[in-house]
């Protein structure tokens, strides 16, 4: 085999450059899953806590943008988020939106429509529930 | 030999085949309901970042293993154009014949969702050639020999990685397997993909090569191509999470850990490239 001739002697300069690239890759890998798979033992349970955002208007209502943020490790999936306008200790209006997951310490972001102004009555939302992954 | 004559007849057989390719290869996505939606959802500065790259896959893969044999780069680029088209086409008509695009389908969906499509199905339009054709064995050596350089390998490596990843990460089950894996399953996930991509790598041998060269030992070549294959099959699996946004409001925890999962098909797919491409 007269080609493989050419290949032997020193190791060419692009083999090693991607050697020790791969190299460094994996090692960050197994770095980062090492470290939590050392300091965080099991999943907690998801806390979801929910921020509202803007406020907007549609076609024949409102839109209460909110993002769900995870403040444990856990994953919470099927998360239910309920929204609710209240006058005083009388319910206006109840909206509710699902989210399919988000995971520990991320977010995931979404809307709850009324049809009442969300922005004349005093405006609720928090998380009502999940499913384990 | 008519080569001649019949070269335009040669061309419109390879378009042929080009057409069957695309559609074996593009079938199983184009029968997963994610990527319906996904030429609507992803960010369109990402998405068309990715066919842009995708092109350029193409351009090259058109040179080791393309529909026709190729000598030029223009050659190459007509060619992944040519894939490109074929691919559209025949992402449209299976959309089509499913019902999912329909004349009140609008403009942006509907070219969106052949977007998306044209990626896995423009691989099969560019590799139906190798796949489909009966024979022609000594153009295959030749493209092999191209193949057989150290840089060609990675790129078929990276090649394979991408269009397994690609297959798989649409789904919903990328994330759910994530979070449903503990850190040490992640890890014995990573030793798993290495050592899966290192035995492969090892018994299917180097494109072209019926033995692997001179003087590589298992160690060496280990080094030298399953470690960086599993870090290309890792950082393709990152590129594509990211292009359907599925890193956007993850922790640095479980991007690594979806990172880790998709890069397990994209490990197996850049070892057995060989074989496809």
């Amino acid at each position: 085999m007269a080609k493989g001739d050419s290949r032997r002697g020193k190791t060419p300069l692009l083999e090693w450059f991607a050697a020790v690239t791969g190299l460094l890759l994996i090692l960050s890998v197994v770095a980062v899953i090492g470290r939590e798979a050392i300091r965080e033992p099991a999943a907690d349970t998801p806390a979801i806590a929910i921020q509202v955002g803007a406020i907007g208007q549609v076609a024949d209502g409102f839109v209460v943008a909110f993002e769900a943020l995870n403040q444990a490790n856990g994953t919470a999936v099927a998360v239910e988020i309920e929204g609710t306008l209240m006058s005083g200790s009388s319910l206006v209006e109840r909206s509710v939106a699902t989210i399919d997951y988000v995971p520990g310490h991320g977010r995931t972001s979404g809307g709850l429509f009324f049809s009442k102004d969300p922005r004349k009555n005093r405006l609720i939302v928090r998380a009502t529930g999940f499913q384990d992954p | 030999m008519v080569a001649l004559t019949s070269a335009d007849r040669d061309y419109a057989l390879g378009l042929g085949r080009a057409f069957g390719g695309a559609i074996l290869f593009g079938l199983p996505l184009l029968m997963t309901m994610e990527m319906w939606s996904l030429g609507v959802t992803t960010h369109a500065w990402r998405l068309l970042l990715f066919l842009v790259l995708n092109f350029w896959v193409l351009v090259v893969l058109s040179r080791f293993g393309g529909f026709e044999p190729t000598s030029s780069l223009n050659d190459d680029l007509l060619d992944a154009l040519a894939a490109y088209a074929v691919a559209i086409a025949a992402a449209a008509c299976v959309l089509a014949l499913f019902g999912l695009i329909r004349f009140d389908t609008p403009l942006n969906e509907w070219v969106g969702m052949i977007a998306v499509q044209s990626v896995p199905a423009s691989f099969g339009a560019m590799l139906a050639r190798k796949q489909l054709s009966t024979g022609d064995s000594r153009n295959d050596e030749d493209q092999a020999a191209r193949a057989e350089g150290y840089g060609g390998q990675l790129f078929l490596m990276l090649a394979g990685s991408l269009f397994l990843a690609f297959n798989v990460a649409p789904t919903e089950e990328v994330s759910l397997v994530g979070f449903k894996m503990t850190p040490w399953h992640s890890l014995a996930l990573v030793a798993a993909s290495l050592l899966l991509l290192h035995i492969l790598v090892f018994a299917i041998g180097l494109s072209g090569q019926k033995q692997r060269p001179h003087g590589y030992g298992i160690g060496r070549l280990f080094l030298v191509y399953s470690v960086p294959g599993y870090g290309i099959a890792l950082l393709v699996s990152l590129y594509v999470l990211w292009t359907f946004g599925s890193t956007d409001g993850q922790n640095l925890e479980a991007l690594v850990g979806s990172t880790v999962v998709l890069g397990f098909p994209a490990a197996i797919g850049a070892a057995i490239a060989r074989l496809v491409i």
